[in-house]
């Protein structure tokens, strides 16, 4: 749309079939398992579901920081690469590069940031956080220290810190958690990545700090044009922040749809139980929660059939519990994975 | 007694007219912040600052407010975990005792603990990883020599039950649970006593969506069953408003507002409490937009700006804001309210 070279269905980033999967002693854990979405230029999209479903891995192995070794891998990450003049470029399968080789860390930090629950994790506690900035911007860019300083302090700016000359030469442990996700947020954006991870950048916060982190991820995506991943459980954030959302359960995107469609006609029994579990604010608060019944089941123990059988109230004996249900497409960009309306598209394409 | 026995003693007990049962008044609590080898002290946090409020038998009090603004510490004085700088507390058993939690000492200070427990935010380092749920929820039991062997093991079962795990867990250790059966655990150790109060920390923060329904339902249903009453501490206003009667609004140490879960929410008094609310992300996206992001930081406790803590930071603030603080003023309904402008303002809450 911003960008006439390129086509506007063409994506910046395509999963197809993504499979990312822990070898342990205890069995092998199927974290993600067949994952398919897209991201758009300019677009966010929101990844939700329950704790263990697979959200942090997606993003890992899109960045191929998630520990594993290549035969754990499957699918494929299409990524469009940007030119140094910064159009947009050849296409790469992220799964295909080596993992510590020299094309991935090109992409990483310069091309893909990612920006983490905790802070503290994405920063050492040994070094000033202006110091970590700057290594950042110098890993990527031929700059001088006092360039990079500059720069560094001008990211800091616009993450709103306030005396940010003074602040970059705060250690971590010496700022707010709201300041400490500013500055980790600074030092994602400070190369113009056009894809920014995001995985739960919010939870640890309180309401009001968590506003202006939002507001602020909303404002820097539209001065950068970028496109975001927004990981979080908390269906509020996805409503204020995603144009799609992508519902993830046992490492499978059981629903994909537009955030409208999302809450307001959801199809599949998952994302329906998910939303019926929250209280709400408003007229309605007091009623009775719904939980989701059950618990997740465990990661080496996945049900046959619909992953989500074991817990569904509208599951199909016979049925649910025998064979998995794949995409099927409700309308244009509204996907489920439910026996409910289908048995799904790929199969009747592969049963013609 | 069993368990059940006690049980329904407690529910007559609570069948017979609510009472106050904490009044807390002026609590006061100060950190003082030192310096060099004499620790001369050079500031102090004004954690909790000349904070009144009261709780009723059986209703749900939620304390509720920005990270530092002293809902712990004043959790913590309650039951006096810390010592508070001054103030009073004063705990109705219902019985003809009424004392004062700040001025109890040694076995009277002990006794409290069957009264009065705390639920923490953090399941996962709550709980000491080398005792099985036997010793975990058995403790207070223990500790208060109310039972031993295999009485004991019945106890501690029937309370695993109670919060919905299976008694068979009794040997295990908490670190073959999720969060929200942690945190179940920990609820199972807070009831072990029978307590009448239960101050809860931030008990469902750390726990998924799902995981947090379950729990605020089993603290709905315990609540029924055994007329306890809550202080549930909490920065999350959906989770508030769902299961609060009354909720007690603070900012940097004071008490702002105070008034019943509805008209807080849908008409709130105070600025921060409205821009609290307005911060709060709303699971629908046709709503998402009308936002008031409050600028600025939290203000420093240890250094309290002049007039209304609140001013550099609202809206609404007028010179008179920047010189004066306001005072806790009761209105004509029995709402409570610290700002300049209460009568004159009208301000939105939640549709
Ligand atoms: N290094 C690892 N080794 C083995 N299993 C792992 C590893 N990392 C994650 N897993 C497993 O992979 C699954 C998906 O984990 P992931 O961290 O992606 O979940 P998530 O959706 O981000 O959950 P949360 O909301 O709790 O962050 C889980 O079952 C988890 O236990
Ligand atoms: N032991 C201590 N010594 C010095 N200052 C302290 C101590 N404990 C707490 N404080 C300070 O007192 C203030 C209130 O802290 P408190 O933990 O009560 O806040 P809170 O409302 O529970 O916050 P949160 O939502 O982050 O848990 C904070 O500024 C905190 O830094
Ligand atoms: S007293 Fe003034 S500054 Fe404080 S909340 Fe009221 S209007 Fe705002
Ligand atoms: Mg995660
Ligand atoms: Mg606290």
């Amino acid at each position: 749309m911003q960008n006439q070279t390129v086509p506007s269905d063409s994506p910046l980033l395509e999963l197809r079939d993504l499979r990312t999967g822990f070898a342990l002693r205890e069995g092998y854990v199927k974290a993600v398992d067949g994952a398919s979405f897209s991201v758009a230029r300019g677009e966010t999209i929101g990844v939700v579901g329950e704790s263990g479903c697979g959200k942090s891995i997606t993003a890992r192995t899109i960045l191929r920081i998630a520990g594993t070794n290549d035969s754990e891998l499957g699918g494929e990450a299409l990524f469009r690469r940007r030119t140094r003049d910064g159009r947009p470029g050849e296409v790469v399968d992220l799964l295909k590069l080596a993992p510590n080789g020299r094309e991935i860390r090109s992409i990483r930090g310069a091309e893909i940031a990612m920006i983490f629950q905790e802070p503290m994790t994405a920063f050492s506690p040994v070094h000033t956080i202006g110091n970590q900035i700057i290594e950042a911007i110098q890993l990527h860019h031929p700059v001088s220290k006092d360039e990079a300083r500059a720069t560094a302090i001008d990211m800091l700016r616009r993450v709103e810190m306030s005396n940010a000359e003074r602040r970059i030469d705060a250690y971590p442990h010496q700022l707010s958690g709201g300041m400490r996700q500013r500055a980790m947020i600074a030092m994602a954006l400070v190369c113009r990545p056009q894809l920014l991870l995001a995985d739960e950048p919010t939870t640890a916060l309180d309401v009001t700090t968590q506003a202006q982190i939002l507001a602020l991820i909303r404002q820097l995506k539209a001065e950068l044009g970028m496109s975001v991943m927004m990981i979080t459980h908390d269906l509020g954030v996805v409503a204020e922040t995603a144009q799609n959302v992508a519902v993830m359960y046992l490492g499978k995107v059981v629903e994909y749809a537009d955030v409208r469609a999302l809450f307001h006609d959801p199809k599949h029994p998952y994302t329906q139980a998910l939303l019926a579990s929250i209280p709400k604010l408003g007229r309605e608060a007091g009623a009775r929660l719904h939980p989701v019944k059950g618990m997740v089941p465990s990661p080496f123990n996945r049900p046959r059939g619909c992953p989500f059988n074991t817990r569904c109230p509208k599951a199909m004996p016979g049925v649910c519990d025998v064979d998995m249900p794949g995409p099927t497409t409700i309308k244009p960009g509204h996907t489920v994975s439910c026996f409910l309306y289908g048995a799904g598209d790929t199969r009747t394409e592969a049963a013609q | 007694m069993s368990v059940a026995e006690q049980n329904a003693a407690r529910s007559s007990d609570t069948a017979r007219a609510r009472h106050r049962l904490l009044d807390v008044r002026k609590l006061t609590k100060h950190y003082p912040i030192t310096e060099g080898l004499l620790r001369r002290e050079v500031a102090r946090v004004r954690a909790v600052d000349d904070v009144t409020f009261h709780v009723d038998t059986g209703e749900t009090l939620g304390l509720v407010g920005e990270s530092g603004c002293g809902k712990t510490s004043t959790g913590r004085c309650l039951l006096r975990a810390i010592d508070p700088t001054s103030g009073e507390m004063v705990f109705d058993y219902g019985d003809g005792r009424v004392v004062d939690i700040a001025k109890l000492e040694g076995r009277a200070l002990k006794d409290l603990r069957k009264d009065m427990q705390m639920v923490f935010q953090d399941p996962f380092s709550s709980l000491n990883p080398r005792w099985t749920l036997l010793d975990l929820v058995g403790e207070p039991l223990v500790a208060f020599r109310v039972a031993k062997g295999r009485e004991l093991e019945d106890r501690v079962a029937e309370l695993l039950r109670r919060v919905g795990l299976r008694p068979e867990y009794l040997r295990r250790y908490p670190h073959a649970f999720s969060g929200g059966e942690r945190q179940r655990i920990s609820i199972a150790r807070a009831l072990a006593l029978n307590p009448r109060l239960v101050v809860a920390d931030e008990p469902v923060s750390a726990l998924d969506v799902s995981v947090r329904a379950q729990t605020l339902n089993l603290l709905e249903d315990l609540q029924q069953e055994l007329g306890l009453t809550y202080i549930f501490i909490s920065h999350d206003l959906s989770v508030v408003q769902h299961i609060c009667d009354r909720v007690v609004v603070m900012y940097v140490g004071q008490v702002v507002e105070v008034a019943d879960t509805s008209s807080l929410f849908f008409t709130p008094k105070h600025p921060y409490t409205e821009a609290l609310l307005s911060a709060v992300p709303k699971p629908d996206p046709d709503l998402a937009s009308s936002r008031i992001v409050l600028k600025g930081e939290v203000a420093d406790p240890s250094n309290v700006p002049k007039g209304c803590a609140f001013h550099p930071r609202c809206p609404y603030a007028v010179d008179h804001c920047r010189q004066v603080e306001p005072k806790l003023e009761t209105l004509g309904d029995g709402r409570q309210v610290r700002c300049h402008r209460a009568h004159e303002l009208s301000l939105s809450g939640v549709e």
